[in-house]
C-alpha cells in the first residue's frame, strides 16, 4: 500500500520535471517597426512605437525614442541617427547606400527588447514606357447627361517573374487648372468629388497600367512611377482589413515584433496633359 | 523489405508462443458445458469467466455466451464472474459432466448472473484465475460502465453514457459543451467509437450537452483509454466499443421516460420465442413544441442573437432594428435491433440508428424598406435571415457471430455510417426559393450567404475478427478490415468563393495478429501488430502493440503499454478567436492533413480488494502530424488560400491519474484525480514557440458518490478542474502605409497563452423508486451547478475596427439547473 502511494508521487514528479521548453506566454510589449528603404534615398523612415496593451492606462500609442537601431549591409553595421521627429530614425549623414539587389539587415534593440528584419533592395521595373508622352484633352464640363471619356494613357513594363508593382501618378506642377470644370452654383461641396491630385494603385502583379484622362484633377504634367514592392508589403497591405468576425494576424516580417521593414525600387515616365481649345 | 522482415519476426514470435506447453491441461478427460445469460433480460453474456476457484482451471464465454471448461472431477464447484454482475458458484454432477472420449454431450449448465449494484468496475487483469474479477478483458487501461446503473448519477435532463464516462480520471469533465471525450490529453476524434461495428464520428446532441447514444438502447460499453490492442485501428488516442441492446428472448417488455426536453421509449420484442427479437428505442426532444425552462437555460449559450452572455450595449443611430426571434430546435434518434439465434454456434443481428439535430434560426425582416423599379415606384420588399443548421448520424450494420468450436469463433461486420453536419447563413429576398429547407448550398437567386459549411462523411467497412483459444492460457486473435471512406468539406465565407472545398475518398485496408499468452500465473502479455494499407496516399504503416501485466500478490498488479498508432482521418479545428472554435472532418492528404501518429507509453500499479480499490496510472504519449486551420495568418497573395490556412505540428501528452474507489456498502462512490498536459508545437504558428493545447486541464478532481436509503437513490457528484487555454488580442498598433493612410491594427497574443479561470460544479440528484400496479416506475430530480458557479465556457471578442477598441464578453455555462424525470417500466 505504502509502496503504491510512493511510486505514484515519484511518477507524478518525474512527468512534471521535465517542462524546460520556450512556452506561449501572457502579454509582453513589442516593439513596432515601421520601415521603409527607397532606392538612392537616404534612410530617413525607421519609424518606432510600442504596441498598446488593451486595459491600459495608457491612452495613445507611445513612439520609442531611446531604442539602439542599426542597419547592416554588405557586412558593415550603421547606427542610425534619432530624429527630431519623435519615434523616427535615419542615416542623417548619407553614409548608408540603398542598392538594388542589396540585403539590408535591421535590428532594433530597446529595454531588454530585441526585434529584428531582413529585407532585399528589389530591382526596379525593367523597360518602362508610356504610350503617348503629350496629349491634347478637351475640358469636362459636370453636369447631367454628361459623357464619360475613356481616352487613356498606357504605362507598361517587363513582368516576367509575377512580381507585384503599385503605380503613384502624381501632378509636376504649381499652378494648376482643372480638367473637370465644375457649374458656378454646385458651391465649394464636391470640387475635388471623384478627383485625385495623386493616383496611388494597390500593389498587384501587373506589367501594365492605363491611366484614364477624366480621372486627373489637372491639365499639365505629369510623373508616373512604377514600384517594384517586396512580399513583405504585399503581406502588410493585403492584411490591413481586420475583419472582427474571424480575427487575423497582420503578417509581418519582423521577428520578435511587429510591423514591417520593406524596400522599394522605381523607375520613372512622364507626360502632360494639354487643353484643347 | 522491411514490411517483410517484420511479418516474418512477428510470425516466428506467434508460432513460438503457440508452442508453450500447457501443463496438465490435456490430462482431464472430462467437461461441462452450458450458456451464460444475464439474469433480468436472458441476453447472452460473450466475456464472462467460467473457472475452479483455487486452481488454474477456467475459460471464458464466446461471443454467444457459450462455454465449454475441461475439468479434474465430477465433484468441483465451478464459479461464474462477468463485470458488474454478482458472482455465481455451481456444484458439477455427474448428469452435467460430459467425456471427450464420449460424442454424447450430457445435460448443459445454464447460468443467469444477477446485475451487481456498482457503478464501475476497473477491469483487472490476473494470470491466477482465482482473483479474476473480468477475464475476457484481459487488456490494461480499460473500463466499463454498467448503462443500466448510471441513471442514478445527476444528469442535465438525459441519462448519458458519455457524461458518466467523464467522471473516471483521465477523462475531462469540465466539457459542458462536448459529449465527446478528452481521454488523456486526446481530443473527441482521437476516438474509435464503434456501436454495433458501425464507426461514429459524431456523438453530439444538443451542440454537445447530450451524447448520440440512447442510453436506453446500450447493453454494454467499454473504454480503451489508452494502449489499446491491435485488433483496433484508425485513431490515436482511446477506443468506445457500445453493443446496442438485444431484446429479451422470451418475453415482451417495454419502458418509457419523459424529462425535461425529451421523451424516449424502449419495445423489447420476442418475434420468435427463444430465436429472434426486435428492440426499438427512439427518444425525441419536444422543444420545438414546448421551450421548457431547462431548454431555454441551455439553448441560450448556444444561440448567437440572444447572447444572453454579452452586455447590454445601446447603439443609437440610423438603420438600427431589432426583433425578437424564436428559433426552432429540435433533435430526435431511433434505434433497432433485430437478433436471430441461429441455433447454438451462430447469432446475427441488425443494428439501424439514426440520430438528428436541426435548429432553424431563420426569421422574416418586414422593415418595410423602400425598392425602386423601373419605373421609379417604390414598393415593400421582405428579407429573410437564414440560418439552418443540422447535424447528425445514420448507420447500420449486420454482425454475424460463429461459433466454429468450443475454443475458435468468428465475428463478421458489415456496416455503413454517415456523419454530416451543414450549417448555412445568410439573406434571402422575395424573389428567392420559398423552400428554405431544400439542400445545403451557396448561391440561389435572391439568396446570398455570408457563412455556408457543409460536412459530410459516409464510412462503408467489412470487417472480419476471429479468436482462437489455444489453450487456457493462450489465446490468439487475428482479423482484417476493409472500409471505404468519403468526405466532403465545404467552408465559404460568401456566395461566391469557398475558403476550403474538398471531397476526398480513399480504402483502408487493415489486418492484424494479436496473442495473449500467460505464463507461471503472474505475467500477462499481450503482443500484437496492425497493418494498414492507405489507398489515397498509396503508403502502408505497421503498428507494433504490447501490453504486459504483472501480479505481485492477490491484490497488488503492475501494468504496462506500448504501441504505435495511427490516424487516417482527422477533425480538424478551425480556429476562430472571436467566437469560439470549430472542427470538421477531412482525409489525410499528406498536405493540409498528413497521417497523424502517437507512440503510447503506460504504466500502472493497483491495489484491489472486493470493498475498494487503489489504481494509479501514468502515460506518456508522442503525437505527430497534428493539424489545424486557421485564417489567423490568411493572406489573399496566395491564389490557393488553403496554403496558409492549414498547419501542421506535433505535441505531447502526459500524465497521471489516480483513482480511489469504495465499491461496497449503502455509501458507494469514487474519487479521481488527473494530473497532466498536452502541449503541442507547430513550427508556423505562434513564432515556433510551444503552446498548451486548447483542452488542456492541469489538474482534475472529482468526487462521485450514491447512497441507497431504501427506496430512495441519492447521489453527488463534483468535479474541480484547471481552466483551460485561451488565445486574446492584446493590444494595437498602427502602421502607415504608402498612400498615406494610417491603419490601426490588432495584435494577437501567444496563442494559448492564457486561461480561464478554474472549472467548479457540483451536482446532486434523488431517485424515488415505487410502483404503479405491477409496473416499476422512477421519479428523479436532480441540480446541476448546485452552487451556481460562474464557469467561463469562452471568451468572445467583439471588435470596433475603427477605433480598435475591444468589447471582452466572458460566455458562460450552465449555471443552477434543475431537472426533473420520469420513467415507468412494464416489468
Amino acid at each position: 500500500m505504502n509502496k503504491t502511494i510512493v511510486i505514484s508521487i515519484i511518477a507524478a514528479l518525474l512527468l512534471n520535471a521535465c517542462e524546460k521548453e520556450n512556452y506561449s506566454s501572457a502579454f509582453s510589449q513589442k516593439i513596432v517597426i515601421q520601415g521603409y528603404l527607397y532606392t538612392h534615398n537616404s534612410t530617413d523612415s525607421i519609424y518606432l512605437t510600442e504596441l498598446l496593451p488593451y486595459g491600459s492606462d495608457q491612452d495613445e500609442i507611445l513612439p520609442i525614442n531611446d531604442a539602439i537601431v542599426t542597419i547592416t549591409h554588405n557586412n558593415t553595421e550603421y547606427v542610425l541617427d534619432k530624429l527630431k521627429t519623435e519615434g523616427m530614425y535615419g542615416n542623417t549623414d548619407g553614409t548608408l547606400p540603398i542598392l538594388e539587389g542589396d540585403t539590408y539587415y535591421l535590428t532594433v534593440s530597446y529595454d531588454s527588447y530585441l526585434a529584428s528584419a531582413e529585407t532585399i533592395v528589389p530591382e526596379k521595373p525593367q523597360n518602362l514606357k508610356i504610350s503617348v508622352s503629350a496629349i491634347d484633352f478637351k475640358q469636362i464640363e459636370m453636369g447631367f447627361g454628361m459623357v464619360q471619356d475613356t481616352t487613356t494613357i498606357d504605362v507598361e513594363w517587363d513582368n516576367p517573374n509575377n512580381e507585384y508593382f503599385y503605380v503613384v501618378i502624381e501632378s509636376r506642377d504649381t499652378v494648376q487648372e482643372s480638367i473637370m470644370l465644375l457649374p458656378d452654383d454646385f458651391g465649394g461641396f464636391g470640387r475635388n468629388f471623384g478627383q485625385f491630385n495623386r493616383i496611388l494603385t494597390a500593389p498587384r502583379v501587373m506589367d501594365s497600367y492605363s491611366i484614364r484622362v477624366s480621372t486627373l484633377e489637372y491639365f499639365g504634367r505629369y510623373i508616373v512611377r512604377v514600384y517594384t514592392v517586396n512580399p513583405e508589403y504585399v503581406d502588410l497591405y493585403e492584411t490591413q482589413t481586420q475583419d472582427s468576425r474571424n480575427l487575423t494576424e497582420p503578417l509581418s516580417n519582423v521577428v520578435n515584433g511587429l510591423g514591417v521593414f520593406t524596400a522599394f525600387s522605381s523607375d520613372s515616365v512622364f507626360f502632360s496633359v494639354n487643353k484643347l481649345e | 523489405m522491411q514490411l517483410h522482415k517484420c511479418f516474418v519476426g512477428l510470425s516466428t514470435c506467434l508460432f513460438l508462443l503457440l508452442l508453450i506447453p500447457t501443463s496438465s491441461y490435456a490430462e482431464f478427460k472430462i467437461y461441462i458445458h452450458g450458456r451464460v445469460t444475464d439474469a433480468e433480460t436472458g441476453v447472452p453474456l460473450p466475456g464472462a469467466t467460467v473457472f475452479i476457484p483455487k486452481s488454474n482451471i477456467g475459460c471464458i464465454t464466446t461471443p454467444n455466451g457459450y462455454y465449454r471448461l475441461i475439468i479434474p472431477s465430477d465433484t468441483v464447484k465451478v464459479t461464474f464472474s462477468f463485470v458488474g454482475y454478482e458472482n455465481q458458484s455451481v456444484q458439477v454432477t455427474k448428469e452435467t459432466c460430459s467425456y471427450i472420449s464420449s460424442e454424447a454431450s450430457r445435460q448443459p449448465i445454464e447460468v443467469a448472473l444477477h446485475p451487481k449494484q456498482s457503478e464501475i468496475d476497473v477491469v483487472s487483469v490476473y494470470a491466477n484465475m482465482d482473483k479474476i474479477i473480468r477475464l475476457s478483458d484481459d487488456e490494461v487501461s480499460v473500463t466499463s460502465l454498467s448503462p443500466k446503473l448510471i441513471q442514478k448519477l445527476p444528469n442535465f435532463g438525459e441519462v448519458d453514457i458519455m457524461r458518466s464516462f467523464q467522471l473516471l480520471p483521465g477523462i475531462s469533465g469540465s466539457n459542458e459543451t462536448s459529449a465527446g471525450l478528452y481521454v488523456r490529453g486526446g481530443t473527441p476524434d482521437q476516438n474509435l467509437i464503434l456501436f454495433d461495428g458501425m464507426s461514429v464520428y459524431h456523438v453530439d446532441h444538443f451542440y454537445g450537452f447530450f451524447s448520440a447514444f440512447n442510453a436506453n438502447s446500450i447493453e454494454d460499453v467499454k473504454l480503451y483509454k489508452g494502449c489499446f490492442p491491435a485488433k483496433y485501428g484508425g485513431r490515436l488516442s482511446s477506443v468506445m466499443e457500445l453493443k446496442g441492446k438485444t431484446a429479451e428472448i422470451d418475453q415482451l417488455n417495454w419502458s418509457a421516460g419523459l424529462s425535461l426536453l425529451s421523451v424516449n421509449g424502449l419495445l423489447e420484442l420476442p418475434i420468435i420465442k427463444d430465436k429472434l427479437s426486435l428492440q426499438l428505442s427512439a427518444r425525441r426532444s419536444y422543444t420545438d413544441i414546448i421551450k421548457s425552462g431547462l431548454y431555454k437555460n441551455i439553448f441560450s449559450l448556444y444561440d448567437n442573437t440572444q447572447s444572453n452572455n454579452a452586455p447590454e450595449m445601446n447603439f443609437g443611430g440610423p438603420g438600427r432594428f431589432s426583433q425578437t426571434v424564436e428559433p426552432t430546435f429540435y433533435f430526435y434518434d431511433i434505434n433497432a435491433k433485430l437478433t436471430w439465434f441461429a441455433g447454438d454456434k451462430d447469432e446475427v443481428s441488425f443494428a439501424f440508428y439514426n440520430g438528428i439535430d436541426n435548429l432553424d434560426n431563420s426569421r422574416e425582416n418586414d422593415f418595410g424598406g423602400m425598392r425602386f423599379g423601373e419605373t421609379g415606384s417604390s414598393s415593400t420588399s421582405t428579407t429573410r435571415t437564414i440560418d439552418l443548421s443540422r447535424w447528425g448520424n445514420v448507420g447500420a450494420s449486420v454482425q454475424w457471430k460463429r461459433d466454429w468450436s468450443d475454443n475458435f469463433n468468428s465475428q463478421l461486420f458489415i456496416s455503413y455510417s454517415n456523419y454530416f453536419t451543414g450549417r448555412q447563413r445568410g439573406t434571402e429576398s422575395d424573389e428567392a426559393e420559398q423552400d428554405t429547407t431544400a439542400a445545403f448550398g451557396p448561391g440561389g437567386m435572391g439568396r446570398s450567404f455570408s457563412m455556408y459549411e457543409d460536412n459530410n462523411v459516409a464510412d462503408f467497412s467489412i470487417s472480419l475478427d476471429n479468436s482462437y483459444q489455444v489453450n487456457k492460457h493462450h489465446l490468439l486473435e487475428f482479423g482484417m478490415k476493409y472500409t471505404d471512406v468519403g468526405i466532403l468539406y465545404q467552408y465559404a465565407t460568401n456566395d461566391t468563393s469557398y475558403v476550403i472545398n474538398t471531397d476526398n475518398s480513399s480504402q483502408l485496408i487493415a489486418a492484424y495478429v494479436q496473442d495473449k499468452i500467460s505464463l507461471f500465473n503472474k505475467l500477462d502479455i499481450n503482443a500484437g501488430i496492425r497493418y494498414t494499407y492507405y489507398t489515397l496516399l498509396g503508403n502502408s504503416y505497421l503498428e507494433p502493440r504490447l501490453t504486459v501485466t504483472y501480479k505481485i500478490n492477490d491484490a497488488i498488479k503492475i501494468d504496462a503499454g506500448w504501441g504505435k498508432y495511427n490516424q487516417y482521418i482527422a477533425r480538424t479545428i478551425r480556429e476562430d478567436i472571436m467566437a469560439g472554435s470549430n472542427d470538421f472532418w477531412m482525409l489525410s492528404d499528406g498536405e493540409n492533413i498528413p497521417v497523424s501518429s502517437s507512440y503510447q507509453y503506460l504504466a500502472g500499479i493497483s491495489y484491489n480488494q472486493s470493498e475498494f480499490l487503489l489504481s494509479a496510472e501514468g502515460y506518456y504519449k508522442s503525437l505527430e502530424g497534428l493539424s489545424e486551420f486557421t485564417m489567423r495568418f490568411s493572406n489573399q497573395r496566395f491564389d490557393n488560400s488553403s496554403n496558409n490556412t492549414f498547419f501542421t505540428g506535433s505535441g505531447v501528452a502526459k500524465g497521471i491519474e489516480f483513482l480511489a474507489q469504495k465499491k461496497t456498502g449503502k455509501l458507494t462512490g469514487w474519487i479521481a484525480y488527473t494530473l497532466g498536459s498536452v502541449i503541442h508545437n507547430f513550427p508556423d504558428l505562434n513564432s515556433g514557440k510551444s503552446f498548451y493545447a486548447l483542452h488542456d486541464q492541469t489538474q482534475e478532481l472529482k468526487i462521485v458518490a450514491t447512497q441507497s436509503v431504501r427506496n430512495w437513490d441519492f447521489s453527488a457528484t463534483w468535479i474541480f478542474a484547471t481552466g483551460t487555454p485561451y488565445t486574446a488580442p492584446e493590444g494595437i498598433y498602427e502602421l502607415t502605409l504608402l498612400d498615406g493612410t494610417t491603419n490601426t491594427y490588432i495584435h494577437v497574443g501567444d496563442k494559448n497563452a492564457y486561461r480561464l479561470p478554474n472549472y467548479n460544479r457540483a451536482d446532486i440528484s434523488a431517485n424515488f423508486n415505487f410502483y404503479i400496479g405491477n409496473s416499476r416506475a422512477v421519479m428523479g430530480a436532480s441540480v446541476f451547478n448546485l452552487l451556481n458557479h460562474e464557469n467561463i465556457w469562452y471568451k468572445e471578442f467583439d471588435l470596433d475596427e475603427e477605433t480598435g477598441d475591444l468589447y471582452e464578453t466572458n460566455v458562460k455555462k450552465l449555471g443552477f439547473t434543475p431537472n426533473l424525470t420520469f420513467k415507468l417500466y412494464l416489468r
